[in-house]
């Protein structure tokens, strides 16, 4: 699963979700690609398990492009665990994804492929997604 | 030849500028825009987003020679550049035009069509990966090419095609690194994945089936064991 090898800081603060994606909201690798339309934490787990529904469906076809990374450590207390006596420890990885971001991108296979593959993806995800194509420029 | 499109615009006035008034302009359907270069002052304009989006969709795309009517000031020669857009909707937030003459030249960005199916593909199971889709070149602005097409059909799995084996359009000059690749026709990440992913099942489907031989052996030993006793 996709972690960072090593961290400058152990735990991070939360931070906020606002706003739309500051960059990659176009398909910029392959021919097509899923876009978040909400605002979401995406975890290393969620990010694997879109992985392995896209490469099962596309069989050995196509090349797929993971465009989000969980960089964000995320903490918790562990269960029955008075408040208090600092915070809890790292238990895994997020991806900050907000509006507009595209997070998987595939090339190589047909579209209606592609679309079927994204769409399973999709169903792995927290948010809300929809498949877009490389724009003609 | 490069299309050449009229496209009416109008100057912009003092109290339309800024987020506020630019956010009016679009809730109207119109798209703020400046006009710059050629030796002409910086000017802002607002244009029918409508009329833009028609203006975009031929054949030349970005590259379109456009000819902006801006007020009763007469027509100037324009090409677009720096479009934003929103990232979730279809729709053009802003613009630049720059200001060109028919004698000038200029650097546009001209898509790569490729043609014919690699060999590498249709054969050895690769697939065709494009790096660069877009070539960067410089030419006058009456003939922008549309597209450069480059042929694909000899390439092999493992090998690539690079800036240097596209063929340059007449009086144009393309800007790209000449080692750059442009297409290239790889084994496929998903293929690979698929084949770790069965590699790892098959291992440790052996570990288990040693597991069970292992188990096996020390029942028949136990067994053994007890008819001495």
């Amino acid at each position: 699963m996709l972690m960072p090898r090593k961290v400058k800081h152990r735990k991070q603060q939360r931070g906020r979700l606002k706003g739309k994606s500051k960059g990659h909201d176009r398909v910029q690798f392959g021919d097509y690609g899923l876009q978040a339309l909400g605002p979401a934490w995406i975890t290393n787990r969620q990010i694997e398990s879109a992985r392995i529904a896209i490469t099962r469906h596309i069989k050995r076809g196509g090349k797929v492009w993971i465009t989000v990374f969980p960089d964000k450590p995320v903490t918790q207390k562990p269960a029955e665990t008075r408040m208090g006596s600092g915070k809890g420890n790292p238990e895994h990885w997020v991806a900050v994804v907000k509006p507009g971001r595209i997070m998987f991108e595939l090339s190589g296979v047909p579209e209606q492929i592609a679309r079927e593959a994204m769409r399973l993806a999709g169903h792995k995800l927290p948010v809300k997604t929809r498949f877009v194509t490389r724009e003609a420029e | 030849m490069a299309t050449e499109v009229t496209l009416e615009a109008r100057p912009r006035t003092d109290e339309e500028h800024g987020t506020r008034a630019c956010r009016r302009l679009r809730r109207a359907g119109q798209v703020p825009a400046v006009l710059y270069g050629g030796g002409t002052e910086v000017q802002s304009v607002a244009v029918e987003a409508r009329d833009l989006n028609r203006v975009l969709a031929t054949e030349a795309g970005l590259n379109v020679l456009i000819n902006l009517a801006i007020g009763a000031d007469g027509a100037q020669l324009a090409m677009a550049r720096q479009i934003s857009r929103h990232p979730l909707r279809d729709q053009i937030l802003h613009l630049d035009f720059i200001a060109v003459s028919r004698e000038d030249r200029v650097t546009a960005e001209v898509p790569l069509v490729l043609t014919g199916e690699a060999h590498g593909v249709k054969e050895e199971g690769g697939v065709l990966q494009q790096q660069l889709n877009t070539i960067r070149v410089e030419a006058p602005v009456i003939d922008v090419p549309q597209s450069i097409e480059l042929d694909v059909t000899h390439l092999q799995l493992g090998s690539s095609l690079h800036v240097s084996n596209v063929a340059t359009p007449a009086g144009s000059e393309i800007l790209n690194d000449p080692e750059t690749v442009v297409v290239s026709v790889v084994q496929t990440s998903a293929s690979r994945m698929l084949e770790e992913e069965e590699a790892a099942l098959a291992e440790a489907e052996a570990a288990e089936g040693e597991a069970v031989e292992g188990e096996g052996a020390a029942e028949t030993e136990a067994a053994g064991e007890g008819g001495e006793d």
